[in-house]
């Protein structure tokens, strides 16, 4: 199909639908797995799908969002704040059934809120702020290995080693230890850190003010897809990037096909982040 | 439903958001979890809390041996309320411990166990031992201990990106006190003295 039809069925498509749709399938692939959810969820999800009579009716959101409430909020202090986000997008989708606008406010509330929270943790706690927490985590966590040495020259194995003193500090084993550091490590976490607090800043000024200030309306989309492609592709979180972009594509204006396609691009494109790249690439160094 | 409901869901999320910062405030919330959306903002993640469960008597440290099951070891490490310790503490002290005379082979160091949870091994461990388990038809002499106090602490990491140095700090701690011989003796139905006896060898 070449893009320009894709442009015009976007721009004739149910903005909400596709929303709901997408939520869905969101839910089966990525949604909490614990059963008493996950197979109700399914089940929905499936019929849902099949019968898209049925999204557009409020019982079927009704129960989706009680099912969401029983489980989730109990377990908030140990599932991924995504989950809860999730909660709340349901419940959105619920309440905002036939209409758009009020859709597209959630959305762009939850979005604003949700990065203005994140934004305000990282102002606050001061370790982000002073790039204590991106040395450490560049230096411990495995899912910033590869990251960590093409970016700051970490050497291969150092987040295995660290992670092991970790551990025996934790324990008390050890009383304290010094993890292997590298050099360039210090001016890259400082830059990550301000360059994250100021992409964060920036989503959700936008997105809360969109309609206020013409200029955030305009970058707000710019600002958010920039994000989930910059992060995601570092700490692949399909399911918290799937939810913001779900979220984001909903809010775009029905008359800009072209905001709805890039959106719906960046979510396909996010699959792309689960191959094992690392893996890839350092086997073709070898060959 | 109708316009009132509109903004349920952002209203939804301010509320937990701000119950949750309170909660880090008063009962050493992590920020990563509990819907305030501050994951990656802070090293003290759930991830990196260890729980310390140990009894003391006479000054005396005594490793124990226990995985409680009452607590959600998750929940402990992520938010470690006074309220959530005591349940866990109370839960070691409601055993009755016998002296591990027999296992005296530490365990692997690493990694952290799945759940968290410290479980040295030392000479001077201890094994929980439910009251059916334990009695004179068993036929068994084995050790008693009562130890007066009972310790649940959760800990965490302070890193220094300065000397990239890290050291374990205490994030929270509850200490409850231990069973005394009378209460074990009306657990078990066994006398003071034959007790007594016990806690001695």
């Amino acid at each position: 199909m070449r893009s320009t039809n894709l442009v015009r069925l976007l721009a004739r498509s149910d903005q909400g639908e596709v929303a709901a749709k997408l939520t869905l399938l969101l839910m089966v692939l990525y949604g909490l797995t614990v059963w008493q959810l996950e197979i109700p969820t399914i089940v929905l999800a499936a019929m849902g799908l099949a019968f898209p009579g049925l999204i557009r009716r409020r019982l079927f959101w009704g129960v989706l969002t009680i099912l969401q409430a029983v489980v989730v909020l109990p377990l908030c202090y140990t599932v991924d704040n995504h989950k809860l986000l999730l909660f709340y997008w349901t419940v959105a989708l619920a309440v905002s059934l036939g209409s758009e606008e009020v859709l597209a406010l959630n959305a762009r509330l939850l979005i604003g809120l949700c990065f203005g929270l994140a934004a305000f943790w990282k102002l606050y706690t001061g370790e982000y702020v002073n790039g204590a927490f991106l040395h450490y985590t560049l230096l411990v966590d495995g899912r910033f290995s590869y990251f960590a040495n093409v970016v700051a020259g970490v050497p291969v194995g150092t987040a295995s080693e660290n992670s092991q003193l970790v551990a025996a500090v934790a324990n008390g084993l050890l009383d304290k230890a010094v993890l292997s550091d590298a050099p360039n490590i210090r001016p890259v976490a400082m830059a990550l850190s301000y360059w994250t607090i100021a992409i964060e800043c920036l989503v959700s000024v936008s997105f809360m003010l969109a309609e206020r200030v013409a200029i955030l309306g305009q970058v707000r989309n710019a600002a958010l897809l920039l994000f989930v492609a910059s992060t995601y592709s570092v700490a692949t979180v399909i399911g918290f990037a799937w939810l913001l972009l779900i979220m984001g594509f909903a809010q775009t204006k029905s008359d800009r096909p072209n905001q709805k396609l890039l959106y719906l691009g960046v979510f396909l494109l996010m699959q792309m982040f689960r191959m094992p790249w690392s893996d890839l690439l350092s086997g073709m160094a070898l060959t | 439903m109708g316009p009132r409901f509109a903004l349920l869901a952002p209203g939804l999320l301010l509320v937990v958001a701000i119950v949750h910062l309170v909660r880090v405030h008063t009962s050493h919330v992590t920020p990563w979890k509990g819907g305030g959306f501050g994951m990656f903002s802070t090293i003290d993640s759930e991830g990196d809390r260890t729980i310390e469960i140990w009894a003391s008597d006479r000054g005396q440290r005594i490793e124990a041996d226990f995985n409680p099951t009452g607590v959600d070891s998750r929940l402990l490490r992520a938010y470690p309320s006074e309220r959530n310790l005591l349940a866990c503490a109370q839960e070691a002290a409601s055993h009755i411990w016998l002296r591990n005379e027999g296992d005296t082979v530490k365990p692997p160091l690493l990694p952290v166990p799945p759940l968290g949870f410290l479980s040295r091994e030392a000479l001077l461990g201890y094994r929980a031992r439910r009251p059916r388990l334990f009695g004179p038809e068993r036929g068994r002499m084995e050790s008693l201990r009562l130890p007066s106090t009972w310790h649940v602490a959760v800990n965490g990491i302070y890193f220094d990106p300065a000397t990239s140095t890290i050291v374990r700090t205490s994030i929270s701690s509850v200490e409850v006190p231990g069973l005394s011989l009378d209460q074990v003796a009306a657990e078990t139905g066994l006398t003071r003295e034959r007790l007594a006896s016990m806690a001695r060898n």
